[in-house]
């Protein structure tokens, strides 16, 4: 698992949208916010992602978050995880047959 | 016609790159996806190819952006006359199947079982393990032998080094040619 963070900030109520639809390897906590202070200061959001050792292939997730009266006002946050290398192994490596084609007894 | 089972493990996706099979062999699946697979390799009864000893490699390849993988087997049929032995090691482990001239390697301190087959008997129809053996090393120096330990039982006793041996194995099975099995032996 890893975590990395992203920080809201807006001038009203916020919350993200379609969390239920997030993919399963992405949790984005916490969902929503109130508005920034005054000087600005934003919501820290945590997003983990969990390991990814069964995906070789590049997965993405978008994360949208929207003004809570109003969502067509969004910030769009892309989150990419690499591909893992792949890995394969093949056991036993060697297997032997008689000329019958039955296979040789190994016990 | 005889059947093994293999585990392909693949962290994604998978496929047998192997193409085209010889026609005693197939394979199935011959692709997958991440997790463990069994893969089920079947070998027919072709008299028509079951002259020669035959070799076949299947490899198993998985291919992304992020890199590739690759795991092989491979897949040996002895022809119908071929003889060979079959040692295994007391206690558990992979057995080691030799044949004339073949080099092996033993593990120092472990009994290994010897057993001598005859592929295909053309009068019997099937395999045929041999009647008795009667075993013997080079450097044999009166009833102490560096390897033979029994009528059909092997061991390296020593403590340190790397030895080497000759190994000869007389067998008797009806038909087959007489000619003992003489293996290269390594022990480390």
């Amino acid at each position: 698992m890893a975590v990395q963070r992203i920080t809201i900030v807006a001038n009203k109520a916020w919350s993200l949208l379609n969390p239920k639809n997030l993919p399963r390897w992405v949790q984005v906590s916490p969902h929503s916010g109130i508005a920034s202070d005054s000087e600005g200061e934003g919501t820290i959001v945590n997003v983990t992602v969990e390991g990814g050792y069964f995906n070789p292939a590049t997965r993405t997730a978008t994360l949208t978050f929207a003004l809570t009266d109003d969502q067509t006002k969004t910030a769009v946050v892309t989150v990419w995880q690499d591909g893992a290398a792949p890995t394969i192994s093949a056991t036993p490596s060697t297997i032997t047959f008689n000329a019958d084609g039955g296979p040789v007894a190994q016990g | 016609m005889g059947e093994v089972r293999l585990r392909v493990s693949c962290n994604g996706d998978w496929s047998l790159t192997t193409h085209p099979l010889p026609a005693w062999l197939t394979v199935s699946p011959t692709r997958g996806t991440a997790g463990d697979t069994e893969v089920v390799v079947t070998c027919a009864n072709d008299p028509a190819s079951a002259d020669v000893t035959t070799k076949e490699v299947l490899r198993f390849y998985s291919s992304y952006p992020s890199g590739s993988a690759l795991a092989g087997v491979t897949v040996k049929r002895f022809h119908r006359d071929a003889v060979y032995a079959i040692l295994t090691p007391r206690g558990g482990g992979e057995p080691i199947i030799a044949t004339n001239s073949d080099y092996i390697n033993i593990r120092r301190g472990v009994y290994y079982r010897v057993r001598v087959y005859l592929s295909y008997d053309a009068v019997k129809g099937y395999t045929v393990e041999s009647r008795d053996l009667n075993m013997r090393t080079d450097g044999a120096s009166g009833n102490i032998d560096p390897l033979v330990v029994g009528f059909d039982q092997i061991y390296a006793a020593t403590a340190t080094g790397t030895e080497s041996h000759t190994l000869y194995i007389h067998h008797l099975i009806p038909y087959a040619p007489p000619n003992p099995l003489r293996l290269h032996v390594s022990v480390d």
